[in-house]
């Protein structure tokens, strides 16, 4: 929890996902253990594949990344997620650490390249530089830029969550049921997340915009229970 | 093409003589220095767009002066030179700031590439 | 003197001896009780110690006891003329006659001296030498029975003494030069980056100038070849020294318990690929018992790939490679073999596989079993190589199993 609170998260806020691509079983395990004592929500993807599942379902605010994959080169995958998902930061584990690989795998955006064995000491301090370095980045100070991208992660997400409802049924019945806590992954304020689960259509056009058929199912469905 | 103002600072006489040649010959313009101080100097008299930095140098660590470049010049690119190359300093050297990282000995192909990329040349 | 009050006496001088000798590091101490309590207990003139030097064959006095100045600066005696007649160790040679006796060099100072009689007591354990003790008596008399044992008895304890303290000292000399030859080995590392940087720069030099001229050289010019070659060789001193660096640096293994078989799964899956294009079959089958070996899972992968490649390499057409994976309850251990149908390894080459540079490839750095011998090694492993001309070769690598009583570390 200490790391927790040097980022300025609060125990109300959601604790930071962690994604960790590491195709040795028993490391993954350890790391999952020892990132979930620091307070970090984690979850494991043993091949490229399965992290860039992981990536279109949910937000991550951390890829641990092990470059060696039964299925393809981890760094293909850092490519693809720095390119789609550029706020999630990247630690690169590696059992085969040369220089050159180092250097590219920083110039992908890595915040950090630890060379196996490392120490949990090592990990620990890499994962937590790597989120701090995303607040801080997340922090700055208000300004008119910054208030038309938030609005446009707002939308984002927001269409991201309808189109989810849609495509996955368990998502769908998970937001029905238990409310904001199915949306802990993505980044909406309170109000917006109060909209999409109220099925509050007024406050989404204003904020989002229309809606397709398609987004529009779960608003439907939700107004109807209302009525009921 | 663009052409470029670099600044080599290493001490080995034959690297700044192979590397004006090569870099002049593609149209940049070279200017070298020996010593970490000499380097760091210049660096902040003239405009440079690209700094080629070998990390030792008599007398200064490279990873010193890299920090001071982009502490006082953060859109001045540093092309670190290494004869010593390990996983440990070119992540340093990274997070500091670096924009690429050269292995000695590198063809001269692999330094324009290096130098040519850094400063979103194509 | 009664007998009883006697052996009382001599008690305690043999207890001062043995006392004094419970304090190892002060043979000197030891040495001059001996000479002192001896020469009393017999009511002697004096005594003189001599210790066996090895290195110069002589013996040399070591302690001393009643003796005035002018007859100690009698040099050290020969030893010919002493072991000449040193035939029975546990003996003592009463020398009554002090002119005619050939072991005395200087019965004229002796005389003079007032000693009349001697004692030469070897100090022996076993059958090796390695001191005299010299008694000198004022005047000549007959030795009690209680006399000779006691003397025997305090020769034999010394030489004892002397033997355990020459021992150590050769161990702590031995230890010295072993503990110099790490530090030279420790510092050759330390010494690979400031080599590296050395050589890398002016590789830089030759390398930047020759790409560059190659560039520059019309087509079919006599010179594109050379220059061709001069560019590749560079970038092969590269990886040699890179190689060279690798190895040279102190990699401390962290051990953590892991299975030998799913190491050799993974790196079985990361040269099947080359396997596969060479279509060479490679027919794996493991013990399966999942023992658990306190392993650098990273290292011993690396010593398994290093070994399947050069398999690999040895097989031609035909080629198959086989590895298998077994347990040896009774002593303990783990065992791997690696083995593959190829040409064999020269009987004069066999010495020389596990040293560093040695390659029969043209492009290998010849590190590959030099490092996975030295990541064996400090596993507490063994790796062992047969091989066949015409038939084969088979590297053969053992672990010990963690035992039950070894507290079980995180599997990482």
């Amino acid at each position: 929890m200490e790391a927790l609170n040097k980022l300025g998260v609060s125990k109300e806020q959601t604790p930071p996902h962690i994604l960790v691509m590491e195709d040795d079983a028993s490391l993954a395990k350890g790391l999952e253990m020892v990132l979930t004592e620091e307070g970090y929500d984690v979850y494991l993807a043993g091949t490229g594949g399965l992290a860039l599942e992981a990536f279109k379902q949910k937000r991550y605010d951390l890829l641990v990344a092990d470059l060696r994959l039964p299925d393809m080169d981890g760094m293909d995958v850092i490519r693809k997620v720095r390119a789609e998902k550029p706020d999630t930061g990247v630690v690169v584990i590696t059992g085969y650490g040369t220089a050159a690989r180092a250097v590219e795998a920083m110039k992908t955006g890595a915040h950090d390249f630890l060379p196996k064995p490392f120490t949990e000491e090592q990990i620990k301090a890499a994962v937590d530089d790597a989120l701090r370095a995303r607040t801080t980045h997340k922090q700055e100070p208000f300004s008119e830029v910054d208030g038309e991208k938030a609005r446009l992660i707002q939308k984002r997400e927001v269409l991201d969550v309808l189109n989810r409802t849609a495509e996955d049924r368990g998502f769908w019945r998970d937001l029905m049921e238990n409310g904001s806590a199915a949306l802990e992954g993505y980044q909406l304020s309170g109000r917006a997340k109060a909209a999409v689960i109220s099925g509050d259509l007024k406050w989404i056009n204003e904020n989002v915009g229309e809606l397709t058929q398609k987004q529009l199912m779960f608003i439907h469905n939700r107004l109807e229970r209302e009525a009921w | 093409m663009k052409e470029l103002d670099i600044l080599v600072i290493d001490n080995e006489d034959v690297i700044c003589d192979a590397c004006e040649m090569v870099l002049t010959e593609k149209g940049h313009r070279v200017d070298y220095y020996k010593t970490g101080k000499s380097g760091l100097q210049a660096a902040g008299l003239r405009h440079y767009d690209l700094v080629l930095l070998d990390m030792k140098l008599p007398d200064m660590d490279g990873m010193d002066i890299l920090r001071m470049l982009k502490e006082k010049m953060p859109s001045l690119e540093v092309v670190v030179m290494t004869g010593y190359s390990t996983t440990t300093n070119a992540v340093q050297a990274m997070k500091l700031g670096a924009v690429d990282y050269l292995s000695k000995p590198f063809t001269d192909d692999e330094l324009l590439r290096a130098v040519e990329n850094s400063c979103g040349v194509k | 003197m009664s007998s009883s009050t006697s052996f009382e006496k001599y008690f305690h001088v043999i207890r001062d001896i043995i006392r004094a000798m419970h304090s190892l590091t002060n043979l000197q101490e030891v040495l001059d009780v001996v000479v002192s309590k001896s020469t009393k207990a017999l009511n002697a003139k004096g005594a003189l110690l001599r210790i066996l030097n090895r290195e110069t064959n002589l013996f040399e006095v070591r302690a001393t006891a009643g003796l005035g100045e002018r007859y100690l600066n009698k040099g050290p005696v020969n030893t010919e003329t002493i072991l000449a007649t040193l035939s029975q160790p546990g003996e003592v040679y009463i020398i009554k006659d002090i002119w005619n006796a050939p072991r005395v060099e200087y019965p004229q100072q002796a005389w003079d001296e007032g000693i009349r009689m001697l004692l030469d007591v070897p100090l022996a354990v076993e059958e090796n030498v390695n001191g005299i003790l010299r008694i000198y008596l004022p005047e000549q008399r007959e030795l009690s029975e209680d006399e000779l044992d006691f003397i025997k008895t305090v020769a034999m304890q010394c030489a004892c003494v002397i033997e355990r303290v020459g021992l150590i000292e050769s161990q702590q000399s031995r230890f010295d030069h072993l503990a110099t030859q790490v530090e030279k080995g420790s510092s050759l590392g330390r010494m690979a980056a400031g080599i590296a940087h050395e050589i890398n720069n002016p590789l830089a030099g030759i390398l930047l100038y020759s790409s560059n001229m190659s560039k520059k050289v019309p087509k079919g010019s006599p010179f594109e070849d050379g220059l061709k070659i001069i560019i590749s060789e560079t970038q092969r001193c590269k990886k040699i020294i890179q190689g060279l660096l690798d190895f040279a640096r102190d990699q401390e293994p962290e051990k953590f318990q892991g299975d030998i078989d799913e190491i050799m799964h993974s790196a079985v899956s990361i040269v099947e690929n080359e396997f596969h294009l060479r279509q060479v079959p490679i027919d794996v089958r493991l013990a399966g018992d999942s023992v658990k070996i306190l392993v650098d899972k990273n290292q011993i992968e690396q010593v398994f790939i290093n070994l399947l490649l050069n398999a690999l390499h040895a097989v031609g057409d035909h080629g198959l490679v086989t590895v298998r994976s077994a347990v040896d309850r009774t002593r303990g251990k783990m065992r791997v073999d690696i083995k593959d149908n190829g040409c064999g390894i020269p009987p004069e080459n066999m010495q020389k596989i596990f040293e560093p540079f040695f390659s029969t490839k043209s492009n290998g750095t010849g590190l590959g079993l030099a490092v996975s011998y030295g990541i064996v090694r400090n596993h507490n492993g063994d790796i062992r190589v047969s091989s066949k001309q015409g038939a084969g070769t088979c590297f053969t690598v053992e672990f010990p199993i963690v035992s039950n009583e070894q507290t079980p570390g995180d599997s990482r």
